[in-house]
Parts: C-alpha cells; sequence; structure tokens
C-alpha cells in the first residue's frame, strides 16, 4: 500500500472536512451512541481555529480531496487531540495511523509535554490505534486542570461522560 | 523559476513562548506557499557552532519567501520568537543551473 498522502489543511478543505466529519459519525450508532451520530456537528470555529494555527491535516486522495483529518490544539503546553475522522469509504488503509503519526511528530516539533485526548472506551478503532501509538488510559482523577475543563466542556457539547476516556502519551 | 529559502537556526529557551511562535506563523506560511524540508529531525555538527533545531523551509519563490517574512502577520509574530528563542535567519534565492552528473 503506498503511503497516504497528508498535508496541513487549507480553507477550501473545509466543506469536505465538515462532510467527513457527519459521515465517520454515524459509526458511534453502532457503539451504542446514537446521539452523537444524529447529534451537535463540531463547531466551525474550531476547525477555523486549527486552519490559522497550522493544527488541522488532512489526507487527501489522489485528486488531492480531503478524505480523513485531524484537528489539535494546544491546551496549557499540552498537545490535545481534537478530533479525528476517516471517511467511511477509506477506512482499514492506514489514514487514522498515519494522522495521529503526523500529530506526534508535530507536538514533538512544538515541544509539547504530552499529547491528550479523549475517547470512547467502546470504540473499537480507538483502542487499537491509540494503543498502538504509546497512548495510555489515564487517571480521571488527577488530569492537568485545563484538560479536566476541556473534558467538561465536550461533555456540554453533548459528548458522554459515562464511558469517556482520557489517554496520555507523554513526549 | 527558482525556488526560496528560510533557513533557520534556533537554540529554544521558553517552550510556551515557542508555541505561540510557532502556531502564530502558521497562517502566513500557508498564505505564501511554504513547505517545511527539514524541522526537527536529527542533525550533526560537523563543523562550527550549531545550534539545537535547524529548520529549512522552501517558498514557491523567492519573491514569496521575502513577502512572507515582510508581512504584517509574520512581522508581528517575531517578537515571540526572539522571546522565545536565540535564533538566526536567513532568507535565500534556490539554484534552478545544471548540476553535477546532469547528462552532457
Amino acid at each position: 500500500m503506498s503511503k497516504p498522502t497528508i498535508r496541513t489543511a487549507i480553507a477550501d478543505d473545509l466543506p469536505f472536512i465538515l462532510k467527513i466529519e457527519r459521515r465517520a459519525a454515524a459509526a458511534f450508532a453502532d457503539i451504542g451512541y446514537p446521539d452523537i451520530a444524529t447529534g451537535a456537528e463540531m463547531p466551525v470555529a474550531l476547525f477555523e481555529a486549527g486552519l490559522q494555527e497550522g493544527l488541522l491535516w488532512v489526507a487527501s486522495d489522489a485528486a488531492d480531496r480531503p478524505v480523513a483529518y485531524v484537528l489539535a490544539a494546544i491546551i496549557d503546553g499540552i498537545f490535545y487531540l481534537e478530533d479525528i475522522s476517516v471517511d467511511p469509504d477509506h477506512q482499514r488503509k492506514g489514514l487514522g495511523d498515519a494522522l495521529v503519526a503526523q500529530i506526534i511528530d508535530h507536538a514533538r516539533f512544538l515541544y509539547c509535554s504530552a499529547l491528550v485526548l479523549s475517547t470512547l472506551e467502546a470504540a473499537p478503532w480507538s483502542n487499537a490505534l491509540y494503543r498502538k501509538h504509546g497512548f495510555l488510559k489515564a487517571d480521571m482523577d488527577r488530569l492537568p486542570s485545563a484538560i479536566a475543563d476541556r473534558f467538561a466542556a465536550e461533555t456540554e457539547l453533548g459528548l458522554p461522560a459515562e464511558g469517556r476516556i482520557v489517554m496520555v502519551k507523554r513526549l | 523559476m527558482a525556488k526560496g529559502y528560510w533557513i533557520a537556526r534556533v537554540d529554544v529557551k521558553d517552550k510556551d513562548l515557542y508555541q505561540q511562535y510557532a502556531t502564530a506563523i502558521a497562517g502566513p506560511l500557508t498564505k505564501y506557499g511554504a513547505k517545511f524540508l527539514t524541522r526537527g529531525g536529527a542533525y550533526e555538527a560537523v563543523e562550527g557552532v550549531s545550534r539545537s533545531r535547524n529548520v529549512t523551509i522552501e517558498f514557491p519563490s523567492y519573491e514569496n519567501a521575502l513577502a512572507c517574512y515582510r508581512s504584517d502577520e509574520y512581522q508581528a509574530a517575531i517578537s515571540l520568537r526572539q522571546s522565545a528563542a536565540d535564533s538566526e535567519l536567513v532568507i535565500l534565492e534556490g539554484y534552478d543551473g545544471p548540476q553535477h552528473g546532469d547528462p552532457a
């Protein structure tokens, strides 16, 4: 399999990214979270901030159209994976793997102390992918306050508090 | 047309400020078509004095490389880098001429 093309996103990618987000979210219905599948979309402002700060990457197809993306933010020196989605027609091609590798490289480039994300423990794709890259389940009672605040904000946006975990990779 | 390049050598003193700088310049770098050729990879200082980070960024042209540096967005971020790191930056024009080994 050829190496996926990963590049920083540009403004023209946004409509594709928003479409991928919706299409990929549908998979949550299959693991018992129908509200995520049909719930509120990710705020566009988060993607726009990622564009501006160079913290939004896409994997693109042969025509350079995005088919997967990863969005990150820097919170108190911690590199935070906001969202990662692969279009259902392009899954199982190593795109998620390549995008996670990209953000690990970028977090190191930015001298971040750790990489953090939240995910649903029941999501089969996340445990395998994130553990492969060295992420470990965090103790929810010992999260840095900025990460605990972000977790709470995501819960307010509609993500479930139950069954959602935080994973950490120290750099 | 020959491409343009930034070559920066950096010793970071304040990681938080450097993160702010790196995210602040992403906008102008994208706008002027920048591509990182080297950034945080391995290096070996075989002669002279080196710094811990050596970054090479390619632009579509020398003019773009200069325009990016002179843009309001980049100029607004320079003080962050100067506070975050000891560094040098040179902007240079690429070479489009013949190379050793080219067919005669």
